[in-house]
């Protein structure tokens, strides 16, 4: 039969060409998808396709900008999202989000009073609510924290408050359920538990799930849909999207990517050992080790979530680390503030630009400004595009020329390191060949980069070195030539 | 323009530091004792203008450095704080100089009456004007600096402006000082102009939350913007609508409050 | 325990005449009052900068009510509440759409509005020289009697609430209000009945005061009465009732013994308790006393 008529006569979920702007940003364009009832639907893609703001839409905390949704036949658009929570849509958040103050087994009756329309009883006891306490212990026990039932919720692992956040969602007896990212920040037997726990889910829920583990979406869904940009990029049965070449792509890049020399390796400039850590109760990263030698390029690279971008936030010094540490130049840097990283010489081209309001190009790049090699002549003849900019308001700039300020303003601190954070994201392929050329102008020039990407070609087409992370630790580490030359052994390192 | 040198300070707080700094109003009563007494002991108006924001910026610094840095990144526990000095400043200040009104006479230079276009104005009153927009003019020239791009730049996004060096505390600690030496400014330049008694910090406290409120929180243009408007209101209310006046200036706050808490300049909402 | 000092407590100055009577009864009307911002600030954590407004409008209220019909305390104090309550219903939906210090900022500012009202209305408010009360047939003994009973009525009700679903509900919006309201909670409406019946209560307290002293003044509009309201409430620990009524008791007796010795700094005392309470502690004298020995257990 028609998979398409079928679906559309049970739809659970219609998304029908929503659009959703913020400011500049088009964040979802022209998306639609239909689900059907009790249908399993992995949504996939890049960081900043849109996928969590896609569940924002659905469940109501974000307005479309354009377009309708439907769920069950019903019209929900710019719906409150307490209105279509209590249509049995339940959804779980990518961070934690519990009541911290609460002990378990509140949190999951707190789920329970809508359904069983409790919520405005203003003269019962609530621990005394015998059939919210039924059904929050039966929420419970179905994910395996029955005996956690009186512990604080702001005390639980990781690992058990993404539990937590299923059974709240279980609780409200939901007919659609909305998870996002629940495997994010789990790793070893938690992450098999919780996995299992996904998998054992009542049939009869229709689940949408955002996952950047594409084998455990592989064995969940029915269907995938892949998200890129803020557009449908793929959809159909796993086994399709993952021979698609567009989506074959996206991950993998061309393989095109030429083959270079390697460099004369100098010493050691950076050395990271061991280093840990996280969010919150979230370990994103154990136990990595690192090191880049002066005048090299070095990628990390590693499908989203994966602890890229933490890992150089954590090196700048943005976030604490629960151990290991950070040698710069033989110093060790791991207890200081971001601060005195900055000034012993390491600089960051952070992901997202980041563009300073109220500046001009030229305040921007004189701003950290140190004496060396870099001055502003060498910057603007690095990126001649910003000569015509130098009086514009850094925010007004396109993305691809805020690149380049924010690469020239690290530069021009003349840093020992140079890191760069994604630095790909959201730009053209021909922006991109651009932004190629100038990081291997950087390498010409003897300049050492710690670069994080996802783009793999042009992480291939600058490196020296791969690390490759996955699920927060080093699995493997590769000169970079033997990796573009040999696809295969690129896959199976990034797990594809 | 006298709520503009009280505001604009305070609007700089907020920008910079994400503090409100409730106790802006009571610095600007310093100010204008702190004037009081110079002008009188030292028989120099002039040497009380200089001498009231020094008074209020190293005040300010101290309570900057010493309690206000402990509460890093608890807004609400930040004001709550600045409420408190304020109104332990507040008994002090009444407890040095006492409960009677103090007014100050304006130099001998600036007494006289200007005429403009057939009025007499009062040459003080143009001063007073004069001053504000010099001061106006000054900040947003040392805004426009590479030093004003570093205060800039903390507004905009601390994080990345350690990463470029930016010495985000001491900036800080800097643009507070520097705010609340304005306001203890502006208290003087305002001596001859009022009746000073207590209560007055917490009565101007007021205007300038609703000047900040109507402009724009954390834009000194704002401030600027804010007080013409709340300024202009108050004249004209007082004039027409007498009754009014106070509520109408109230009125707004709330409207503004309500649907664009921003204010009209402003950056954070 | 906690209910045999707190019945001692309110017996003792049953045996008590003059002054430590007067004492008793205004601790116990701002006691109502700090319960009620107890129940805005700490447990919705709507912390509010105009609860002035409620209290003077109970205050005048009791005056008005007290020039044209006599001054019956069961009139006033039902008139009063109605006041305030209506007052918190009109300006809710206003003020509730803002959040955190723009909440403050617009709570202060409706205050502020009330308070420029009264102040100009001098044929209904008497303005700056304020309003003089007939005093209420009570003999002091009796009307302690009314202020603890309303006390205790209103904490047994509130500790009602906020032990019902209803109330935790409201808890729960004040922790995580994405969270709650992706459980189909309206978190918006538990805000406003929270404002509406925060405000009422405030009014009682007015009410009462005002007939406390025989007199309703600008006094009572003013921000330093609400900034007073949140050190008692901050004094006593946020999200504890008794601790708001041991902040009322703490901070009243204090007043109490610094105006014995000085009539000038009260205002300092108010800024070193608020200063001293902001950097020493985040939980207030009540959990410093009596720290809730596990989060089960505190219910």
């Amino acid at each position: 039969m028609t998979a398409d008529v079928a679906a559309r006569s049970s739809d659970a979920l219609a998304v029908d060409s929503v659009t959703k702007r913020f400011g500049g940003v088009t964040a979802l364009n022209a998306v639609s998808l239909h689900v059907a009832r009790g249908e399993r639907r992995a949504i996939i893609g890049p960081n900043g396709a849109g996928k969590s703001t896609l569940f924002a839409v659905i469940s109501g905390s974000q307005r479309p900008s354009a377009g309708d949704i439907e769920i069950g036949q019903r019209r929900t658009t710019g719906m409150p999202a307490e209105q279509v929570a209590r249509l049995g849509v339940a959804r779980t958040f990518q961070m934690s989000s519990l009541f911290a103050e609460n002990s378990v087994l509140e949190n999951v009756m707190l789920g329970t009073l809508t359904a069983g329309g409790q919520a405005w009883n203003a003269a019962s006891s609530f621990d005394r609510l015998a059939p919210s306490e039924h059904d929050g212990r039966r929420a419970l026990a179905s994910v395996g924290l029955a005996d956690k039932a009186d512990v604080a919720a702001a005390q639980l692992s990781h690992g058990e408050s993404r539990q937590l956040e299923l059974a709240v969602a279980l609780a409200q007896r939901p007919a659609m359920l909305l998870l996002d990212e629940p495997l994010a920040g789990l790793a070893g037997p938690e992450r098999e538990r919780v996995g299992r726990l996904l998998l054992d889910l009542p049939r009869d829920v229709t689940i949408l799930l955002i996952e950047h583990d594409l084998d455990f979406a592989q064995n969940f869904a029915d269907r995938m849909t892949v998200l890129d940009n803020g557009e449908v990029l793929a959809e159909g049965t796993p086994q399709q999207v993952r021979a698609d070449p567009v989506v074959q792509t996206v991950y993998l890049g061309t393989g095109s990517a030429p083959v270079r020399r390697e460099h004369a390796r100098g010493e050691t400039l950076l050395a990271v050992r061991g280093l840990a850590c996280g969010y919150g109760q979230a370990l994103v990263l154990e136990d990595v080790s690192i090191g880049v030698s002066r005048g090299e390029v070095v990628a990390i690279l590693g499908r989203n979530g994966m602890g890229k971008s933490t890992l150089l936030n954590a090196l700048m010094g943005f976030l604490p680390l629960r151990s290991g540490s950070i040698e710069l130049a033989g110093t060790d840097l791991a207890k200081t503030p971001a601060l005195v990283r900055a000034r012993s010489g390491m600089a960051l081209v952070p992901q997202g630009r980041r563009m300073l309001a109220g500046l001009t190009v030229t305040e921007e790049l004189a701003l950290g400004a140190r004496p060396g090699p870099w001055n502003i002549e060498r910057a603007l003849a690095l990126f001649p595009r910003l000569r015509e900019r130098a009086r514009n308001e850094s925010q007004t700039l396109s993305g691809g020329e805020q690149q380049m300020v924010a690469i020239a303003r690290a530069l021009l601190r003349n840093p020992s390191l140079l890191m760069m954070d994604e630095p790909s994201e959201g730009l053209s392929p021909a922006l991109i060949k651009t932004l190629e050329a100038a990081i291997s102008s950087l390498r010409d020039d003897g300049e050492t980069v710690l670069l994080a990407e996802q783009n793999v070609d042009l992480a291939l087409a600058v490196a020296d070195r791969v690390y490759i992370l996955e699920r927060g630790r080093v699995v493997a580490h590769e000169p970079a030539a033997a990796l573009a030359a040999n696809r295969s052994r690129l896959e199976r390192s990034l797990g594809l | 323009m006298l709520y503009f040198l009280l505001a604009s300070g305070f609007s700089l707080i907020y920008g910079v530091g994400r503090i409100a700094n409730l106790a802006h109003g009571t610095f600007y009563m310093l100010g204008a004792y702190v004037g009081f007494t110079v002008a009188h002991v030292a028989h120099s108006f002039w040497l009380a203008l200089v001498a009231a924001p020094l008074a209020g910026a190293a005040l300010g610094w101290l309570v900057e450095r010493l309690l206000l840095r402990r509460l890093h990144g608890r807004e609400l526990d930040q004001v709550l704080l600045t409420v408190g000095i304020a109104f332990m400043l507040g008994d002090i200040i009444r407890a040095i100089w006492g409960a009677d009104i103090r007014s100050t006479l304006p130099p001998a230079s600036l007494s006289a009456l200007v005429p403009i276009f057939g009025i007499q104005y009062p040459a003080y009153h143009l001063f007073v004007i004069a001053v504000g927009a010099v001061v106006f003019a000054a900040v947003q020239f040392a805004l426009r600096s590479p030093l004003g791009a570093r205060v800039r730049a903390v507004s905009s996004d601390p994080q990345i402006a350690v990463s470029l060096g930016v010495p985000v505390q001491t900036v800080r600690s800097a643009t507070f000082a520097f705010s609340v030496g304005l306001a203890a400014f502006g208290g003087a330049i305002a001596g001859p102009l009022i009746a000073l008694g207590p209560g007055f910090d917490l009565t101007m406290m007021l205007y300038a939350l609703i000047v900040v409120v109507v402009g724009g929180l954390g834009s000194v243009a704002g401030a600027l913007v804010g007080a013409i408007i709340v300024a202009v209101v108050d004249g004209f209310g007082t004039l027409q609508f007498p009754q009014f006046a106070t509520f109408l200036i109230f009125a707004l706050m709330v409207i503004v409050l309500s649907f664009r808490p921003q204010g009209l300049l402003g950056k954070r909402g | 325990m906690l209910a045999v000092l707190g019945v001692i407590a309110a017996l003792v100055p049953f045996a008590l005449h003059g002054y430590p009577l007067y004492v008793a009864s205004e601790v116990a009307l701002y006691a109502l009052a700090a319960v009620a911002l107890d129940l805005l600030a700490g447990y919705a954590g709507l912390v509010s900068l105009g609860q002035a407004a409620f209290f003077g409008i109970g205050a005048y209220a009791a005056a008005i009510v007290s020039a044209h019909a006599g001054p019956n305390i069961a009139l006033t104090l039902a008139v009063g509440f109605a006041a305030a309550a209506v007052f918190g219903a009109v300006v809710a939906p206003l003020a509730l759409r803002s959040a955190g210090i723009f909440f403050l900022m617009i709570t202060l500012a409706f205050a502020q509005l009330v308070w420029a009202t009264a102040d100009k209305w001098r044929s209904l408010t008497g303005g700056s020289d304020g309003f003089v009360i007939a005093k209420v047939a009570l003999s002091d003994t009796a009307f302690y009697a009314v202020c603890l009973g309303l006390l205790v009525v209103t904490l047994l009700l509130l500790a009602r609430l906020l032990r019902a679903p209803a109330g935790r509900v409201l808890d729960a919006v004040r922790q995580n209000e994405p969270r709650a309201r992706a459980l189909g909670l309206a978190a918006f409406w538990y805000k406003y009945w929270a404002f509406v019946v925060a405000g009422g209560i405030t009014g009682l307290a007015g009410v009462l005061h005002a007939h406390h002293r025989n007199f309703a003044s600008l006094a009572d509009l003013s921000w330093t009465n609400s900034v007073l309201l949140l050190v008692i409430v901050l004094l006593g620990g946020l999200r504890s009732l008794w601790g708001a009524v041991a902040g009322a008791a703490v901070f009243v007796l204090l007043q109490v013994w610094i105006s014995s010795i000085t009539d000038r700094w009260e205002n300092f005392l108010i800024g070193a308790v608020l200063v001293a309470i902001v950097l020493l502690t985040r939980r207030g004298l009540w959990s410093i006393l009596f720290p809730p020995a596990a989060v089960a257990a505190e219910r």
